[in-house]
Order: structure tokens, then sequence, then C-alpha cells
């Protein structure tokens, strides 16, 4: 699903919890952003393949973050198409966090769906360009990630 | 000439008779060489007979002593049955008849009443007058008397009379004392038979109690005794002894224990003191003190004899034979008792040690046994192995494991350890070393085991390595718990975030102040929260209904009687907010029985299988709720028309936190529910499963009993 609107961000909702993934492209939507939508489980088979269009920003929404193991997280975000794309990882598990930190410098992760907390890290992800080193430091959402990783 | 002829034929008449006694007489003496071959109470008449003959005397007697001078038999000749009989007792040599045994020669006189040692005649006694008679003496032993009285043809007994008396009063002398001497050395015979016959009963005897009764038995038969004991010291862990006394009479066995050892006053425990045998005659001549021998005041005991069991210097006990008049104790009785307390101490020492190597025996036994139930009632599998590592013994589980019987076998060849571990166990020596390693076991029949090896060296009492013994714990059950637990942490808290996240989601997208929902997404964000806050509440209603299950809570059930539609009703207005577009339909058998149910947990079975059957079913798919009678009991059943279910699926369907992998990720659920429901049911005395063939629905059924 792909919204209209060239010059809108374009943001990938992935999520294992479908309910979930309606509200929070419900919310970006009324924020003005394009919004994709894949289904985790339905494209395990062939998930990580290149989105077109281009997205500028991944949610990965993962309820059931067990179901998904660090290397899976690393090997998508070393993928060619998503390699400089900001991530947002909403998901209550330290060893995913650990692993996208590793690998990424533009990475927000979030131990809850607040929202707010959701919208006001894609902003800023948004509105930041790329660094020009996949090792620059992260924008961490201040009060939104107190455990989670910290880049050194 | 007539006359002369005449006196020749009566001459020649009496010698012949003369002829005739004497023949008689010289067989006698033959006899009396021999006597003992001849029974010598028959001997004795005999010669008392022959000398009435040879004396020419109307009565003749001879009286036998015993060893204190009192008549115990009288053989008479010339006296009639009748006045026989008319004598009231045997002599007892008060009167003339004492006189010749204590002057040991021979008395003649005309008649007895003018002899001065005469006493008279008891009454009823043939009168007698003339009289001649001595001892039956042999050395220094008087055996008795003989005498005669009345001499035929004559007013006395002559000179010659009295040589021939001295000649057969020397016989009897002979016989009696060969007959005495023969007697004694049957009954040596006789005894040394009986005592060997009862020192192989003795001997075969494991108990000392059985021992101990034997050989009083024994004295008392042996001896002819009234009353036989025997007195046993036990020395005390305390340093203190007590004794045993086993006391026979008659056929009464009586046995009294702990009874403290008496002192040097009593006669038993003089003899218990000195180690010395004790044979009283008559105990009226004794002084004892009073109360010192209570056994024998007790037991009326005039004669007595007491050896020693078990050497002088320290009698392990007394054995003791009695009698309840005095001088009964027989010849020799000190020396036969002796000998029998030598065979009964030999016998109570060999019982006593076979009854300690029997209770070791018993209790090593015991041990063993004790030890294999516990080797064998492991559920570890347990191999012992020699130096060579072959399989000595197996338990149980290992034996089962190993299908065979493999006593023999290397163990490395039964029970293969797999794993990179698996060098490093085998290289090991196993007689030699101990240590634990967490391996792969292959078993005969190629099954793979995960297992904790635990193996040991078996070292005999010198501390030399024998063998080694190799403990192989089953991990499985073990991983199974530690997955079940990871799966039950795991799916309670997807469980209880994945409602809280949404809650969180819908909340915090209506507070957001840079944007106005309209009403319609309000109420659809508020109702998914109401949804999620239900599920949660679910959740959490589980699992107290299971912990109340777990704690005994069906045995809080209120059954009561209760018509079938009732339930069902009860039970579809639970479920009502889950059957989404799912039309369900009810078809009750007609004149169903009331059943015995507890409304409130059966609401719960029943909306529980009703929202199972919307929950797996395709949106719109119909749901049939059925009941039929089907005597003794009522069946429930509830069908959908979803996937179905696999084998395994069924096999688990009702374990606690199992979710099928089909569904567990896309459908949430805790896996408790169904586990509920069978508790449920089987606390009413039901039955609940699953009938499914899969892609073509499922049927859950179960069963309830008619009220009474």
């Amino acid at each position: 699903m792909t919204d209209d609107g060239a010059n809108r961000p374009v943001i990938l909702v992935i999520s294992d919890d479908p309910e979930m993934a309606r509200l929070i492209s419900l919310n970006l939507r009324r924020r003005g952003f394009a919004v994709e939508q894949a289904d985790l489980l339905r494209t395990r088979s062939d998930r990580w393949t290149p989105v077109r269009p281009r997205p500028d920003l991944i949610i990965l929404n993962l309820e059931n973050p067990e179901r998904i193991s660090p290397t899976e997280i690393q090997d998508l975000s070393a993928r060619p198409w998503a390699r400089a794309i900001p991530f947002i990882l909403v998901a209550e598990s330290p060893p995913l966090w650990q692993a996208l930190a590793n690998l990424r410098a533009r990475v927000t992760v979030m131990r809850g769906t607040d929202m707010g907390a959701i919208l006001s890290a894609a902003r800023a992800l948004l509105q930041k360009p790329p660094p020009s080193s996949p090792l620059s430091p992260a924008i961490i959402l201040p009060g939104e990630v107190t455990d989670g990783p910290r880049p050194e | 000439m007539g006359h002369v002829q005449s006196e020749t034929t009566e001459e020649l008449a009496w010698l012949r008779a003369e002829n005739r006694l004497l023949r008689r007489y010289l067989g006698t003496l033959g006899d009396i060489a021999l006597a003992g071959e001849l029974p010598l109470p028959d001997l004795l008449q005999r010669i008392v007979e022959i000398a009435r003959e040879l004396l020419h005397a109307r009565y003749a007697a001879l009286g036998v002593l015993d060893g204190h001078g009192r008549v115990t038999a009288l053989y008479t000749a010339g006296l009639s049955a009748e006045e026989r009989a008319a004598i009231p007792h045997l002599p007892v040599g008060a009167g003339l008849l004492g006189y010749i045994i204590r002057e040991r020669r021979i008395v003649r006189c005309r008649r007895i009443a003018d002899h001065p040692a005469s006493v008279g005649f008891p009454p009823n006694h043939p009168v007698m007058t003339s009289f001649i008679g001595g001892p039956i003496a042999r050395g220094e032993v008087v055996y008795g008397n003989l005498y005669l009285t009345d001499r035929i043809g004559a007013e006395e007994f002559s000179p010659e009379d009295a040589e021939l008396l001295d000649l057969l009063a020397r016989q009897s002398a002979v016989a009696i004392e060969n007959a005495q001497r023969f007697a004694r050395a049957r009954r040596e015979e006789q005894t040394t038979r009986a005592l060997f016959e009862i020192g192989k009963a003795l001997s075969a005897l494991a108990e000392p109690r059985a021992v101990i009764e034997t050989a009083v038995r024994a004295a008392l038969d042996l001896l002819g005794a009234e009353v036989a004991g025997l007195a046993l010291r036990e020395d005390e862990p305390s340093g203190a002894a007590r004794i045993s006394w086993a006391v026979l009479r008659g056929s009464l066995f009586h046995l009294r224990e702990g009874a403290p050892v008496p002192a040097g006053g009593s006669l038993v425990g003089q003899v218990f003191e000195t180690g010395i045998p004790l044979v009283l005659d008559d105990l009226s001549t004794r002084e004892l003190t009073a109360g010192t021998n209570p056994l024998l005041d007790q037991e009326g005991i005039a004669s007595l004899v007491l050896v020693p069991l078990g050497g002088e210097a320290r009698p392990r006990g007394v054995l003791m034979v009695g009698w309840r008049t005095p001088g009964a104790v027989p010849d020799g009785a000190g020396e036969i008792l002796a000998r029998l307390a030598d065979r009964v101490a030999i016998a109570l020492a060999q019982a006593e040690l076979r009854a300690r190597e029997q209770a070791a025996l018993r209790q090593s036994e015991t041990e063993r046994l004790s030890l294999e139930a516990i080797f064998d009632s492991l559920r570890d599998a347990i191999v012992t192995t020699d130096l060579a590592e072959r399989v000595v013994r197996l338990n149980h589980q290992a034996a089962r494991w190993a299908g065979a019987d493999v006593t023999g076998r290397p163990i490395s060849e039964v029970f293969r350890l797999l794993s990179e571990k698996e060098e490093h166990a085998r290289s090991r020596a196993p007689a030699s070393r101990a240590g634990e390693d967490d391996v792969v076991l292959m078993l005969p029949s190629g099954e793979q085991i995960p297992v904790e090896h635990i193996s040991a060296p078996i070292r005999d009492a010198t501390g030399e390595v024998r063998g080694a013994v190799h403990v192989f714990r089953d991990l499985r059950p073990q991983r199974e718990v530690e997955q079940l637990k990871a799966n039950i942490i795991s799916l309670v808290s997807h469980e209880l975030r994945t409602p809280l996240s949404h809650i969180k989601g819908y909340a915090s997208s209506l507070l957001q102040p840079d944007v106005e929902w309209d009403p319609e997404t309000q109420r659809d964000f508020i109702a998914s929260i109401e949804r999620q806050a239900d599920r949660l509440a679910r959740l959490i209603s589980d699992l107290l209904e299971i912990s109340r299950l777990d704690a005994g809570g069906t045995a809080r059930l209120e059954p009561v009687a209760v018509a079938p539609a009732t339930l069902i009703e009860r039970g579809l207005r639970q479920a009502e907010p889950f059957l989404g577009n799912h039309p369900v339909t009810v078809d009750l058998a007609p004149d169903l029985p009331l059943v015995r149910a507890d409304p409130s947990h059966l609401e719960r079975v029943l909306s529980n299988l009703v929202e199972n059957a919307a929950k797996y079913s395709p949106d719109g798919a119909p749901i049939r709720i059925s009941v039929t009678y089907d005597p003794p009991q009522v069946t429930f059943a509830v069908a959908d028309r979803g996937p179905g279910l696999t084998a395994d699926e069924k096999a688990h369907l009702f374990e606690r936190f199992y979710r099928s992998p089909r569904v567990k990720h896309r459908t949430p659920g805790t896996g408790l529910g169904l586990a509920i429901c069978k508790e449920i049911i089987q606390a009413h005395g039901g039955q609940i499963w699953a009938e499914s063939v899969e892609g073509h629905g499922s049927t859950f059924r179960f069963t309830l009993p008619l009220a009474d």
C-alpha cells in the first residue's frame, strides 16, 4: 500500500501485529506522511526485498520480538537499499536494540508504543540529513530510550 | 531183704532227686557266671528256690539291698501267693535280717523268737520257727541276705546247711555283682548312645533357644528326673550378668529371663561360683539358707544334681535335674549330667555363633536388598563395569535402555557416548577416576538421549580399584521442564505485553494534541482499548483459575441438578462478545435429563469452547452446539468449520500452555483455556475430547453425569 503524494516523506511500517501497524500508519498519515506497510508474517519468505519507492524511514514494530533474531535485524539493516535509511525500532528487546545500534548510526529504539514518541522520533529522523558516515551518532530521543543502547 | 530193697529204692530215689537238684544248681551256677544274660530277678528267684530245696526248708527268701542298705527287692520260695500278699511290706532290717547284714555272718537258731536280735513278725506273717540266714556279700559290699526258715525233717538247720547257705550266698553275690556290672555296662552303653543321639540332635539345632529346650528335656529324660532346668549367664554391655532359667517340669516348659545371677549362698550360685558339680541325694540333710534356693523350694525338690556348663573357671550356665523324693539320684547321675552338659555347651556355643552369623547374614541381606531396591528404583540408568570396562550389573532403567542382556559386553558397545566429550569420556579410565559430563547417549536401539554422565571408581576394602560405576541421568525431563518454563514465560509476557502495547498505542493516539480524531475513530480506538483490557482480564482470570484448580479448587464445586439447555444459554451469553459473524445453532435432543453440574464452571467450559470455535474458524463460519443423551450420561458437542486439528495438536490440545505452532503467532491465546476445561469436566466426573479431520473442522465433546 502506497500513499499518494510524491513530495511527502515515505515511511515503511513493518510490524508483526496488523492492528498496531494500522494504528501507527493512521497516526502517520494524519501527520502528512506517505506510509507503506509490510506485514512481517506475510513477507517472511521474501522479506527484506527492496521496497519501491525507497522509504525515507523504516518503523519496525515488533510486538513479539522473540520471533526475530538479532542476526535477521542486522541482515535487514545491512541490505544496500536500506543501508542509508534511518530506523525506528519499537520492541521490548534489548538484544535487538543492541544488534541494530551496533550496525547503524541513525537508529532510534523505543520500548513502548507511545504514539507521541514515535511521531517525534519520525519527525526528527526525517528532518536531519543523513550523516556522512554510518558510524555517526544516532538520534536518540530524550526520555524515550532511557534503557536502550547508546552508541559510543 | 525186701526192707533192704525198699531202703535201697528210697535211697536211689533220694539220690536221683538230689542229682536233679545238683544239676539245677550247677546249671544255675553257669547262669550266675553269665549273669546278665538271664534277668537278675529270674536268677535270684531260682537261687532262692534251690536254696529251699537244698537246705530242706519250708520257706526261703532273698533280700536285695540298695546302696543305702534298704531292701529294694525280696524273692521268696515256699510262700503261697496269698501268704506273700499278706506280708505288708519289705523287711526294713530292724530285726534279725538286719542283724545278719550288720554282723556279716551266718546266724542259725532253732526258734527265731529266741534270738536276741529278733523283733518278731509283722501281722499276717506266717509263723516260722527255725532259722538260718547269712549275708550276700562280696568283699566289702553287701548286696543283701539269704535266709531260710522251718527246717524240714529236723528241728534246726545243721552246720552243713550253714556251709551250703554260705556257698549259695556267695554265688548270689557273684550273680548280683555280675548282673549289676552287666546292668551298669548296659546302662553305660545306653547312656553313651543316648548322649550321642542327643549331641547329634543338639548340634543340628540352629537356634540357641531350641538347644536350651532340647538340653533340658534330654536331662529330664536321661536321668528320669521330675524337674530339669538350665540357668544361662548373659553378660550385659554394662558388665552386669543376668541369667535365664529354662525349667521343664513334667511336660511343661517355663522360661524366666533376666533374673540376677544367684549368689554363692544358693546351690546354683555355688556352682556358678566354683564350677564344681553338686550331687545332693537328700537335701533335707543339708543346711540351706532360707530363700536362697527359690526354685528348689518352689518345685519341692528333695534330691538333685547340678553341673556347670562350659568350663570350671567361669561357667556359662548350670544344668540341673531334681527329684521330689530324697535318694532319687541314680548312680552315676553326676557324671551323666556332666557329659550332657559338655555337649550342651558345645551345641549352645555353635548355635549362638550360628545365630550371630545368621543375624549378620540377615542384616547384610537386608542391606543388600535395600541397596538393590534403591539401585533399581532410581530413574537414572546405572551400570557397573569391571576393570576391562565390561558390564557387570545394570539397574532396571539401564536394562530397559540396553534392551537385552548385555552383561559381560564392553560398556562402550552398549552405551555409546556421542558428542565432543565422547572421546574424553572414553579415554578416561572409568575404574580409576571420577567425573561428570553432559553427553548424548546412543542406545543399542539407536535412540539418542541427552544425559548427564557421572562415573566413579569402585574400590575394594584395600582401596584397590576393581571397576567403575556409571550413572546416566536422562536430561530430557529436565529440559522439557525448562522448555515449558521458557514457553510459559514467553507466552505470558507476550500475552500481557501485546494488549498493553495496544492500549498504550490507542490511548496515546487519542491524547496527541496535534490531531482531532473524528467521533467514530475515537469510538473505534476506545473499543479497541476495551477489547485489549478484556484480553488482559481474561489472561489474568485464566491464570487465577488454573492456580485455583492446582490448589484443589475443584473441591469447591457446587454441583446441582441443571438442564443442559440452561448451561448452553449461560455459556453462549458469556461467549457472545467473541462470536463476531459466526452464526450459532443449538440442537438439543428431546427429553434430555438433568445433569449434575456447577453452572458457573460449566458456563466457563461452554463459552471457552464456543470462543475457540469462533476464533479458529473463518469469518462467518457456523458453529453448532448439540446435546445428546447417551446413558448413563449426557454428551455436549461444539463443532466448528475451522482448519481442523493435526494428530500432534490433538495429542497436546488439553495440556497447559500448549499452543499450536500453526496459530500461536497469529491468534492470541494463553494455552490455558482447554486445560481449564479439562480440569473442570474431570472434576465433574466427565470426560472431554476433540474429534477432527484436518481441514474439515473440529468437534469438541464432553460428558456430564446425570443428576441423582
